[in-house]
């Protein structure tokens, strides 16, 4: 399958910084790609690169075949670019910013209009397409935000964090709209450091830190990397040191241990192990006053590989 | 070329759109030079005043074969001096007179007297004009009362001569009967009639340039140039505000989205100069038209108005944009406002162009400013220079403006493309 997407070796410092320091990665297609990591990993300053915003110090970018560096005009117009920041013309009406972004991506006459047309019924604000920006909500705006990138049709769409800041409907909106334009056939990068949108939307995701991508695979290969165990942690109402030791012979309990107030254990399948357990619990006639199950994810991949949590 | 209109326009429809363009480009200048024209006594006082209408009771009933004065006193209120001041009804009698100053059909009314020829032209006796005025009025009785008196004052020296004529005649010997005295005054009020009313032959008023000074035109003079200097400060002061939506832009994220898309930056730069010197030549003709109809100012010909227009246009855009490259971001543009833009009008001689003889160094400095070439241009078209004449200020300005220009474009190419 083509690929619409090819980093090779991307470089980008401001000064002594080094913002994006030797990506390289590759998109098919067709697919829902998306970058992981927290803030400052240098997602965006990847994607300033990648629309041909920033110029890189080293390597380059292929859109569809096109250059970033060689043909940016015609890498620029296959994309449809999301930027972070909701930038929009409050003095303006959604209409008005959308026939005027319409314009600068070389649409016109009916074609343009049907398009507005088309995004506005996309995005849901069809009935308030008259009213200024400067009135609309939060949500409203991100709205908008994401219908501008999509009005030429493009091939590709980039995300940059489109769902920072904003209520749960307008949230889960987009990510409906993101999973309506893969299945139309769009190439979609989205970056988010939200795992769980990842999670949901991608069909292959890059972890990003510090400049550079230190994972990248569909969610199943991603987890392996941390060995597929799911993390139980119980709390019981008294002291239960021999519960413990008992819990440790288990078959299927690979660790045991005592953080605080917690007991933690990883364990290979969580509903096969629990019922043991609780066994074990009774027998030594203590009771198990919590317990939660977690298992393996993005966060936990991420914290396997750099040592930190997402959020940090 | 699409879309670097696309782009002007939707800079033009914002600055419309915006309470700043209407404020500060728009009403401020009208504002001031309104207030100035009020200063200087212009508009609306001297209409209120040309709309007075007065009542004439012409009572006067002279002997047979003596001239009627009364109808004198009408002849002169309705001749061409006063015809733009006052418009006189002659009325048949003191009530129906009374009546329309009662429904404020006149301002006032002026009633001779059935006596007034016979006592003006007989020896040693006296009468009355009489003035009724509308009390609501202030300032239209006076006015009548004024030019009344001047014509009282008139027949009263005709008279007065007359008598001391008639004394003379008599101490010599001679004799002066009735006929003689009122062939005396016809021949007087004969004169007087052929003399334009309240031109004075002793007395004339001259202006510097060695002119009959007409106190209107000169007036009206300081109001155009006011208007233009108002102009010329708030066109160069709309330059910078309608210039720094660039750096507006380039915070909010709407210049970086213009450079994602696939519009080349010169594009871009080039839409957004575009944009400038479209609102200002909307600021522009709005402020020539409005003060054309409200201040009746007389901008010159055409020609040499485009001319004008195009060389303050250019290098008021270019000073805004010139002036905006040099900022990092919008914290910075309080100075422009508020230091370089008033700083370099006044030093362009803005505030002070209707004095004459400024210090030497003034004008100096002024020369080092495009708002004092763009003075100058505006100066000459208003005095009706010629072409010959405007051409040296007018070929600095457009040089300026192709300088400022210049420099604004690489500054802002270099800045956008090394991030």
């Amino acid at each position: 399958m083509e690929n619409a997407v090819e980093v090779k070796g991307l470089k980008k410092f401001y000064k002594d910084v080094k913002a994006v320091n030797g990506v390289d990665f590759s998109i098919q297609s067709g697919e829902i790609f998306s970058l992981l990591g927290p803030n400052g990993a240098g997602k965006t300053t990847t994607i300033n690169v990648l629309t041909g915003l920033f110029p890189p110090n080293a390597g380059d970018a292929l859109i569809f075949g096109h250059s970033i560096k060689k043909e940016p005009l015609k890498a620029k117009a296959l994309m449809g670019v999301v930027p972070q920041e909701i930038a929009l013309y409050e003095d303006l009406s959604a209409r008005e910013n959308l026939v005027f972004w319409g314009k600068l991506y070389g649409l016109r006459g009916k074609q343009l209009q049907k398009r507005v047309d088309e995004v506005l019924e996309l995005i849901g604000l069809r009935d308030r397409q008259r009213q200024r920006i400067s009135k609309y909500s939060g949500g409203m705006k991100r709205r908008v935000n994401i219908g501008i990138a999509l009005l030429h049709l493009p091939k590709l769409v980039i995300m940059d964090e489109p769902t920072v800041g904003i209520d749960p409907q307008s949230r889960r909106h987009i990510l409906d709209n993101v999973l309506q334009l893969n299945k139309q056939g769009m190439t979609v990068l989205y970056t988010t450091h939200y795992m769980e949108e990842a999670q949901e939307l991608s069909s292959h995701i890059a972890i990003m830190d510090q400049g550079r991508i230190v994972a990248n695979g569909t969610h199943a290969e991603l987890v392996k990397l941390v060995g597929e165990q799911d993390r139980v942690e119980l709390a019981l109402s008294q002291d239960g040191g021999k519960v413990l030791k008992e819990w440790k012979k288990v078959k299927g309990v690979s660790k045991v241990d005592q953080e605080g107030e917690k007991i933690v254990l990883l364990v290979n399948d969580s509903n096969a192990v629990l019922p043991e357990l609780f066994k074990i619990a009774n027998q030594q006639n203590a009771r198990i006053a919590s317990i939660a199950i977690h298992e393996p994810n993005l966060e936990t991949v991420f914290l396997h590989l750099t040592g930190k949590a997402l959020r940090d | 070329m699409r879309k670097v209109l696309a782009i002007a326009s939707k800079d033009l429809l914002r600055s419309i759109r915006s309470l700043y363009f209407v404020g500060i480009s728009l009403l401020a200048p009208l504002l001031l030079s309104f207030l100035f024209s009020a200063a200087f006594g212009g508009g609306k006082e001297s209409t209120a005043i040309s709309n007075m209408e007065i009542a004439l009771v012409n009572q006067d009933a002279p002997a047979q074969g003596n001239p009627n004065l009364g109808e004198t006193v009408l002849e002169v209120l309705r001749s061409d001096g006063l015809k733009d001041l006052i418009t006189v009804h002659a009325v048949g009698n003191e009530e129906e007179a009374l009546q329309g100053i009662n429904d404020q059909d006149y301002s006032a009314a002026l009633i001779i007297p059935p006596d007034f020829s016979q006592v003006v032209t007989g020896s040693g006796k006296t009468t009355q004009l009489r003035i009724v005025y509308d009390p609501a009025e202030s300032i239209s009785p006076h006015v009548l009362e004024n030019i009344v008196a001047a014509i009282a004052d008139g027949f009263s020296s005709s008279k007065m001569m007359v008598d001391l004529a008639v004394e003379e005649l008599q101490r010599r010997g001679g004799q002066a009967d009735e006929q003689f005295y009122t062939q005396v005054v016809e021949r007087i009020t004969a004169q007087s009639e052929n003399r334009a009313y309240a031109t004075s032959s002793l007395l004339t008023v001259l202006n510097p340039q060695g002119q009959k000074g007409e106190t209107e035109n000169e007036i009206q003079q300081i109001i155009s140039t006011i208007m233009a200097s108002m102009m010329i400060f708030f066109t160069f002061y709309t330059g910078a505000a309608t210039s720094e939506s660039l750096l507006q832009e380039e915070e909010k994220g709407t210049l970086a989205r213009k450079f994602v898309s696939p519009t080349p930056v010169r594009d871009i730069l080039a839409g957004k100069f575009l944009g400038v010197l479209i609102t200002l030549t909307v600021q522009i003709c709005v402020l020539l038209v409005v003060s054309h109809l409200v201040f009746h100012i007389e901008w010159g010909e055409p020609g040499k108005l485009v001319l004008a227009v195009v060389a303050l246009i250019v290098s008021a855009a270019g000073f805004g944009l010139l002036l905006m490259s040099l900022l990092r971001d919008t914290r910075q543009t309080g100075i422009i406002f508020g230091g370089v833009m008033t700083i370099t009008g006044m030093l362009g001689g803005l505030f002070t162009g209707s004095i004459q003889n400024m210090p030497g160094f003034m004008e100096v400095l002024k020369k080092l400013t495009p708002q004092g070439w763009a003075q100058d241009l505006w100066q000459l078209l208003l005095n009706g220079a010629s072409y010959r004449e405007m051409l040296f200020p007018l070929a600095v300005l457009l040089g300026m403006a192709v300088i400022f220009f210049f420099i604004a474009d690489f500054r802002f190419q270099r800045r956008f493309a090394r991030k």
